[in-house]
């Protein structure tokens, strides 16, 4: 693509105004030069016939002194006659040839008869001065019909000019409108040329002030994404564009930057919202703890005093079943850790299924089905599996009479292990299901959570980015399923 | 929008190229012209001509013959109308002249002496179909008189008749034959002899070229019976013929005319003229300046120059006619 050279709005109109002038200029000067020539060519045409005139006006006035030395012998007039005869002379054109036209030729002779004249004139005068009196008498008959004859031909001459020049001023009328017509044509085109350069100059000008002017109105708009305004290689235009060009791209930048800030921003509100969210609900999960573990010791203490009792009066199986609850409550009063080994829940699970036996050994049937080499080798948050059981035995069973059915069950995918807990109790409908899941805070504050709670907003809390590390599978009448997928791999998020 | 626009520029500068050529050409060309005409070249020689004023068919085949000669010799050829005071001859000394040639178309002798003293003068002169007598020693050019009688003769003998009374018509027209009548009625006389009933008259017409008919009314009163008219201008040959044929004499006056015009042909085809005498005035222009032109040359040249006449009878025409197959 040819690349145009730059160039300043005052030298594209200096270069185009002097551009016109010149071509204005120009065709003005060659039509004065033409109208000169033209002129020329009638002035010569009459040159001629001048220098015949003028000679025959001196040979008339030559006739005076002539006269006056003949009759007087005045030395005056003798010198008047030799200054007369000079100048003649001087009027006599020098022929190197003879003229082949009949005009030309007629003048040559009449001009070589005016010489003869002169020979004539200087011999009368000297047989004038030795007073040859039949001698000058003679010669000076010679001279006046002489005289005569170059009159006439003289007249002759410029009749049969003015006859020739009568064709020749035809012809030079027809070309001389020919001229006029063409020049006009010439001064036509030139002016169409002159004007189409101005407007050519003009729009070049132009053109990148409208674009400019429409950029203006699509940025005032809010348009930032047009394309950039082309440079017009005008300097002046040109830094303008690129000055219009860059402060586009600065205002989109800014504006993008803008956003961006507002995004994160935005962002930010929202991790905060989250952050006191999680703290409202770590509370929570504290009251819930404190309601759980009110006075433990006092009641681990007085459960291990009741086995010893049971000991020391032989009841076994009572002895028996007080230390798994005394055991359930040595489980749930450890150490407050967040992660605990698979092992820590399941040991804990079948403390409370033995308890769970005892109470309802007629109607319930729990499982507990966990691989051995789970227990060790996967890490789960603490107090996930009891919760949920708890909640079968108290909200599932309300109000049914069939045979109840508990199933707590461990399997591993890969690094994923796979927990659920599984009733036939009167299920949930899709409303509560979904209450449950819903992201949290939507819960009022202040009611009282339930284990299902417990554990969802802690599953939620510890692994925010994985949405179905708890899932409920539940309908009215039919039971439900609490399935939890836990990424083994994957560090619980602790902190808020 | 653009491409328009330089077509539109593209245009209209070419056309502005075009009118201004246009215009330079024809201010060159008008220029050139000019220049041309002054620039003609000239020639090293300069010859006068000296003819009658009158503007007859003789002074411009005179004149149309001497320039062809001056073209084709190089010669610059001036012409000057030959009065009968001489005033233009006597001045030909001053023109600077190298050469002139004259045609007097009378016998005057001022013309004579004017002559005589550019001779004296060292000025070279030939003289050409003239009136002047012959007894300079200048050289000639013109026809041999006394054979145009002898041929008219011969046209009137070819008529077959036993007797002949003969007119002949001279004319201003033709000066150099009136000049020479002497000799045209020798001639007629010699081809004639024992069959001419009366001498040869003669009458003489002016510059007028219907004068001729004038001429015959005068002769068919004054001469009756008359059998032969032999005329020595073409002119005069057609205005004649006109007033025979108006005077029904055409079945006992014969015709012999001079000259070849379409008219005289026509006649001589409808074998109202029995033949005509024909003059080339062209070549005697011609073969003056050339004779000039020797004379400048080489200093001489033949003292007399016959031109020759040719004879355009009936019976030429009709072989004419046979050759073009009418």
């Amino acid at each position: 693509m040819k690349k145009r050279v730059p160039a300043s709005i005052r030298l594209l109109m200096l270069m185009n105004m002097f551009g016109v002038f010149a071509l204005l200029t120009v065709s003005t000067g060659y039509i004065y030069y033409s109208t000169v020539r033209m002129q020329e060519v009638v002035t010569r045409s009459f040159d001629e016939q001048w220098g015949m005139k003028d000679m025959q006006a001196a040979l008339e006035e030559f006739q005076k002194p002539l006269l006056d030395y003949l009759s007087r012998k005045s030395s005056s007039a003798l010198s008047e006659l030799l200054i007369l005869g000079q100048r003649i002379r001087g009027m006599i054109p020098a022929y190197r040839s003879v003229p082949s036209d009949e005009i030309r030729l007629r003048e040559m002779e009449t001009y070589r008869m005016v010489e003869s004249y002169l020979e004539l004139a200087d011999r009368v005068v000297a047989e004038k001065r030795g007073t040859d009196i039949s001698g000058y008498t003679a010669v000076y008959d010679e001279m006046r019909r002489l005289f005569a004859v170059i009159g006439t031909e003289t007249a002759a001459i410029a009749n049969a000019r003015f006859s020739d020049q009568l064709d020749d001023y035809e012809r030079f009328i027809s070309v001389s409108r020919n001229i006029q017509l063409w020049n006009l044509l010439f001064i036509l085109f030139v002016s169409i040329f002159s004007a189409l350069l101005i407007s050519h100059a003009a729009e070049r000008i132009n053109k990148p002030m409208v674009h400019l002017s429409g950029m203006a109105t699509e940025i005032s708009a809010g348009h930032f994404d047009i394309d950039d305004v082309r440079p017009a290689n005008l300097d002046e235009i040109d830094h303008v564009v690129d000055a219009f060009n860059r402060m586009k791209r600065d205002i989109r930048s800014y504006i993008e930057e803008l956003r961006w800030q507002r995004q994160v921003e935005q962002e930010y509100l929202q991790e905060r919202v989250r952050n006191m969210r999680m703290e409202q609900m770590i509370k929570r999960m504290e009251l819930y703890t404190l309601q759980a573990q009110m006075n433990p010791h006092f009641l681990f203490n007085t459960l291990n005093t009741g086995v010893q009792l049971a000991i020391v009066e032989g009841a076994d199986r009572t002895g028996e079943y007080m230390e798994h609850l005394a055991a359930l409550f040595r489980h749930n009063l450890r150490d407050n850790e967040v992660v605990v080994p698979l092992r820590h829940e399941i040991e804990g699970l079948e403390s409370f299924f033995y308890i769970l036996g005892v109470r309802f050994p007629k109607n319930l049937d729990l499982v507990l089905d966990c691989p051995e080499d789970l227990l060790d080798s996967c890490r789960v948050p603490s107090s996930i599996l009891q919760p949920l059981v708890e909640n079968s035995i108290v909200h599932a069973f309300r109000e049914t009479q069939e045979r109840k059915l508990i199933a707590v069950r461990a399997s591993r995918d890969g690094s994923l292990l796979c927990l659920s807990v599984a009733d036939n109790g009167a299920g949930m409908d899709a409303d509560t299901v979904a209450r449950l899941l819903a992201p949290q805070g939507q819960e009022d504050a202040a009611s009282k959570i339930t284990g299902l709670e417990n554990v969802i907003h802690r599953l939620r809390f510890f692994y925010p980015d994985d949405p179905s590390v708890i899932l409920i599978d539940s309908s009215p009448g039919k039971g439900t399923e609490i399935r939890m997928t836990i990424d083994t791999e994957k560090e619980l998020c602790t902190v808020y | 929008m653009k491409t328009g626009f330089k077509i539109a520029l593209a245009v209209s500068g070419m056309l502005a190229l075009f009118s201004l050529g246009m215009s330079v050409f024809q201010v060159r060309d008008l220029l050139a012209r000019v220049n041309d005409d002054a620039a003609v070249e000239g020639n090293p020689r300069h010859y006068a001509l000296y003819i009658p004023e009158q503007r007859d068919s003789f002074s411009a085949e005179i004149r149309s013959g001497a320039a062809a000669a001056a073209a084709e010799f190089g010669i610059s050829l001036s012409v000057h109308p030959l009065d009968a005071e001489g005033t233009s001859l006597s001045v030909a000394g001053y023109i600077g002249a190298d050469g002139l040639v004259a045609c007097p178309d009378s016998d005057s002798p001022v013309i004579a002496g004017e002559l005589e003293r550019l001779r004296k003068e060292g000025v070279l002169v030939v003289l050409a179909g003239h009136n002047l007598k012959a007894e300079q020693p200048w050289p000639f050019v013109g026809t041999n008189s006394f054979d145009f009688g002898k041929k008219a003769g011969s046209l009137i003998l070819s008529a077959g008749q036993s007797d002949h009374s003969v007119a002949v018509v001279y004319s201003e027209k033709s000066p150099a034959l009136f000049a020479e009548r002497e000799l045209v009625e020798m001639g007629l006389t010699n081809a004639l002899r024992s069959r001419l009933a009366e001498p040869v008259f003669s009458h003489k017409t002016d510059l007028n070229p219907r004068s001729a008919e004038r001429t015959v009314y005068e002769l068919v009163r004054s001469r009756l019976p008359l059998t032969a008219v032999v005329f020595t201008d073409p002119a005069d040959t057609i205005a004649g013929t006109q007033a025979i044929i108006d005077l029904g004499l055409l079945a006992q006056v014969q015709i012999i005319g001079c000259g070849e015009t379409d008219s005289i042909r026509d006649y001589i085809d409808k074998r109202i003229i029995s033949g005509s005498l024909v003059v080339n005035t062209e070549k005697i222009g011609y073969e003056a300046v050339r004779a000039l032109f020797e004379l400048d040359a080489v200093g001489y040249t033949s003292n007399s120059v016959d031109i020759g006449i040719r004879v355009l009878s009936g019976q030429q025409s009709r072989d004419r006619m046979n050759q073009r197959g009418d």
